[in-house]
């Protein structure tokens, strides 16, 4: 998600009907210059070069975005819809990019659910599976302390940070019929990891905050971004 | 005699036929163009290409979006039914990607912040 508010004014995107690297690709209204979707960056036009600001995001079940948002307001349709347009393609191991393409890093399978962020200009993923036998990881990288809880029920990662105040928080799992609780070393605070609030504990009432990151197929963030480096618990 | 006048009237044929042969090629790139209907058209930007696959707008973004209560939504969201969901200074939004399959962007204003929510 970007905030169009750039150059002084407020922008409007439309579809430009163009893909690249595999992601779409978006127009200005007003100067029709090209934007990727994916890096947020006009590839196009009066403002190639210039990069989005991006706010976080979450890609997951509507399920449980209600449960953790009850108050969200929630878009309305313009047409009944029983399933994603896109189902076969999602679900196809081998189909990968509308137009077709290859998946030139078998670090991992090409459509394998990553999510991917960019810190300090490094690019890196926390892949889906990898989540198997944890629900979160606390790493470190170029001085930013994070934190990534994967929700089996939403089927989401989502990244915080885990600095609350002056207290630099380490997290573990915790035990919940929901599966994305973890709790933090420090002050045994019990967090909800889909909504990045403490829940029970010294510090309820206090949230994380969140990370921007994006959540895609391995292929699609390894033509945008080929130096990426991949968490994987195992090593 | 007759030889000499074909020969020195091929040349300005030749010339003619290459001149209606790069007119034919611009119309041809003009519609293709206006049209963006062939797979195979694309350009190269930073060595990757960008394919013209539909118009600009073919697919269009919803630009004057409406929201209802989670409550009243759930006549038409399925729960195994994936959302992009965001909260904006404490504004939270669920936008269901099974309908922006079909709009790709919605333009928006929440918590106070223009945005572009893309899937």
């Amino acid at each position: 998600m970007y905030v169009r508010e750039f150059d002084g004014k407020v922008n409007s995107f439309g579809v430009s009907g163009n893909l690249w690297r595999d992601a779409l690709v978006m127009y200005d209204r007003e100067t029709e210059s090209y934007w990727s979707h994916l890096s947020g960056i006009a590839i196009k036009g009066k403002y190639k070069g210039t990069q989005l600001k991006s706010l976080p995001v979450q890609h997951l079940k509507w399920s449980e975005w209600k449960k953790i948002h009850p108050d969200s307001k929630v878009l309305v349709k313009s047409r009944f819809t029983t399933r994603s347009s896109y189902d076969s393609y999602n679900n196809s191991m081998d189909r990968l990019g509308i137009v077709g393409t290859v998946n030139f890093d078998r670090r991992l399978d090409g459509k394998d659910k990553v999510l991917g962020l960019i810190v300090d200009d490094i690019p890196l993923v926390f892949p889906h599976k990898y989540f198997a036998g944890t629900n979160s990881v606390n790493y470190s990288i170029a001085g930013v302390n994070l934190l990534v809880v994967y929700s089996k029920d939403a089927e989401v990662a989502t990244a915080y940070n885990r600095q609350v105040g002056e207290q630099l928080l380490t997290f573990e799992t915790a035990e919940s019929s929901d599966g994305h609780y973890v709790k933090d070393i420090e002050t045994g605070t019990l967090w909800n990891g889909l909504s990045g609030e403490a829940v029970d504990g010294k510090l309820k009432g206090y949230k994380l905050e969140s990370v921007v990151g994006t959540q895609a197929f391995w292929f699609g963030w390894r033509g945008f971004y080929p130096r990426t480096a991949i968490w994987n618990p195992s090593e | 005699m007759l030889n000499r006048k074909l020969n020195g009237i091929k040349p300005e044929k030749i010339i003619n036929l290459s001149n209606l042969i790069l007119l034919l090629i611009t119309i041809m790139a003009g519609s293709a163009n206006i049209a963006y209907s062939q797979r195979g058209s694309y350009e190269i930007i930073e060595g990757d290409k960008m394919y013209y696959i539909l118009p600009l707008d073919a697919i269009p973004s919803i630009d004057d979006p409406k929201f209802v209560s989670v409550l009243k939504a759930a006549k038409f969201m399925n729960d195994d039914e994936l959302v992009m969901g965001l909260v904006v200074n404490g504004d939270a939004r669920a936008y269901s990607t099974w309908h922006l399959d079909k709009h790709e962007i919605v333009n928006d204003y929440v918590g106070g912040v223009h945005v572009s929510v893309t899937w």
